[in-house]
């Protein structure tokens, strides 16, 4: 064995996934930065609970499967930085941070990123009011904010979240006026067969369905919502069937939450410069990675939902193999040390990742939903760009994302095209006929966000601003 | 919990300190945090995890997220405008 590295390691994430793996790395004596954008651990699933959520919500797995691993991660000797973002990765992949302090540098270390999911979006007629959410922030604002986004609403778009939010409304004392999903039924049956290999998820689907029944929810199959307008008090939204499109529904509602379920933020690992593939059964595009979370980069892991949407369990599972791997890498234990310790949870992992690819077509179930946008529906939310005008730019000659994006705008707000992405490019394939990689991605950009002028200025006197000398006329 | 009192505009709202400053304004029954600088549409809170940017208010004039930023004791926020 040659000898042990133990140079610093930043895991770029305090999920389940990155906290579990900065954990592990920190007990093989690795030096550990953990970073994240919240105030504490958890991520999305395991976010903490608001003050007012720990009265309200009423205990579940989520807080105190959060509690523990926040614990486990006070009493081991990770540095954390919370409250502090990642916006930019040089390509030795020294990586640029805002937070609490302001603006700061980690020079180059070995990078685990670790920054999860983000929630896919679809767009329709009306969507931007401010009474429509998504549908994970809809999770967040009820499991993290005890706070409903209405009291009725509709939950529409595709995955099993669907089911977790109406629940969740259900828990807080609303009422659930439909659930729309873009899936078949019968992929959600087959997935209930499978729900064997992984208890503790048949035993949460078994209790949502039970409650979901007894509440007399109506639930639409291969449906979406086509249209929404504002009432005096509310919503009313339009509801089609995607076989049968001459079938319509229509709901009223104080509030909706919809989101076609989730992707790997690529970002970092696209700005890291890493190989990434499309995945056609999740819809996405995910950096190339082993088992063990290794790109083409000896110094960039990808691990977590980061490296392709499995969930909690395999998370959990994929952060500590990980962190295993690093050791190993790093010679900071052997071969057969790292065999030891990866035998189990590799056999877990494969028994939980089967169940967890049968929910990427339910997730991905509205892909076809772009190709019949309305002209008037609004598809960038920044820059308020139409349908139409994508089509026409499109039919015009545009070949890809980025093309598409000069010619029109869309993408080019605040958001940097997060909420826009998915839908442009399913014109793009739509209208033109365009593979998913042909259409490809909007380019990663620094800042990944935008920063706060004063952020990026510090604070300055005018008096301090180096004056250029007059050019001689 | 304690229970503290902010404005939003020209609302005395009341809150729960440390808690998202739009989960506050919901329970107020107030989802629209500001309009679209490009048609003047109003805008809130979207993706609740600091990606939309459509529910950047001005806290006592910095800007920040409605969505995290927490509720303390007699803030003012305001509507951030977009240009
Ligand atoms: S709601 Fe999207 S950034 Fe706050």
């Amino acid at each position: 064995m040659s000898n042990p590295d133990f140079s610093p390691v930043t895991v770029i994430g305090g999920g389940i996934a990155g906290t579990t793996s900065a954990i592990a790395l920190a007990r093989h004596g690795l030096p550990v930065t953990l970073i994240d954008e919240q105030p504490t651990a958890g991520g999305q699933i395991f976010r903490a609970p608001s003050p007012y959520a720990r009265q309200t919500v009423p205990p579940n797995h989520e807080f105190s499967g959060g509690d523990a691993l926040r614990h486990k991660l006070t009493a081991s000797s990770v540095d954390v930085r919370f409250s502090t973002r990642a916006w930019g990765l040089s390509p030795t992949l020294a990586l640029d941070l805002i937070g609490p302090d302001g603006i700061d540098q980690l020079p180059p270390s070995t990078v685990v990123v670790a920054n999860g999911a983000t929630e896919r979006f679809l767009p329709f007629q009306g969507w931007t009011t401010p009474r429509i959410t998504g549908l994970a922030g809809a999770s967040i604002l009820m499991r993290n904010g005890g706070t409903l986004p209405g009291q009725t609403v509709v939950v529409a778009g595709s995955g099993p979240l669907l089911f977790s939010v109406a629940h969740q409304v259900l828990e807080l004392g609303g009422k659930v006026a439909a659930i729309v999903d873009a899936g078949h039924r019968s992929d959600w049956l087959r997935l209930g067969a499978m729900l064997s290999l992984d208890p503790a998820r048949l035993t949460q689907a078994t209790s949502w369905m039970l409650r979901l029944r007894k509440a007399g929810i109506p639930i639409h199959h291969r449906a979406h919502i086509s249209a929404v307008q504002e009432t005096e008090t509310g919503l009313l939204l339009n509801v089609s069937e995607m076989d049968h499109p001459e079938r319509r529904h229509v709901y009223a509602s104080e509030a909706a939450a919809c989101g076609y379920g989730l992707k790997p933020s690529t970002l970092i690992t696209r700005t890291a410069g890493v190989q990434h593939r499309h995945d056609p059964v999740g819809g996405y595009l995910e950096p190339v990675t082993d088992l063990a979370g290794r790109t083409c980069r000896p110094d960039l892991y990808v691990t977590g939902d980061a490296a392709g949407i499995r969930g909690m369990a395999v998370a959990r599972l994929r952060g500590l193999i990980t962190a295993h791997a690093i050791a190993q890498d790093r010679s900071v234990i052997s071969g057969e040390t790292y065999e030891t310790l990866t035998r189990a949870p590799l056999r877990q992992l494969r028994r939980l990742e089967a169940v967890s690819r049968r929910m990427l077509p339910l997730m991905n179930a509205g892909s076809a939903i772009p190709a019949h946008l309305q002209d008037e529906t609004i598809v960038c939310r920044c820059e308020r760009v139409k349908a139409a005008t994508l089509r026409s730019a499109i039919k015009a000659g545009a070949e890809d994302l980025n093309q598409l994006k000069a010619w029109t705008r869309c993408g080019m707000g605040p958001c940097q095209g997060r909420m826009c992405e998915d839908s442009a490019r399913g014109l793009l394939m739509a209208v033109c006929g365009k593979t998913s990689e042909d259409a490809g991605s909007f380019t990663a950009r620094m800042p990944f966000f935008p920063l706060p002028l004063t952020a990026v200025t510090g604070t300055f006197a005018y008096s301090d601003i180096p004056l250029p000398k007059a050019a001689p006329l | 919990m304690q229970s503290v009192t902010f404005t939003f505009l020209s609302h005395a709202i009341e809150g729960i300190e440390g808690e998202p400053v739009a989960a506050a304004l919901r329970r107020a029954g107030i989802t629209e945090l500001g309009q679209s600088g490009v048609d003047d549409t109003p805008r809130g809170a979207f993706c609740f995890m600091g990606i939309c940017q459509e529910c950047r208010v001005r806290i006592d004039g910095a800007v920040a997220y409605a969505c995290k930023a927490p509720v303390l004791p007699n803030m003012t926020v305001t509507p951030y405008v977009q240009s």
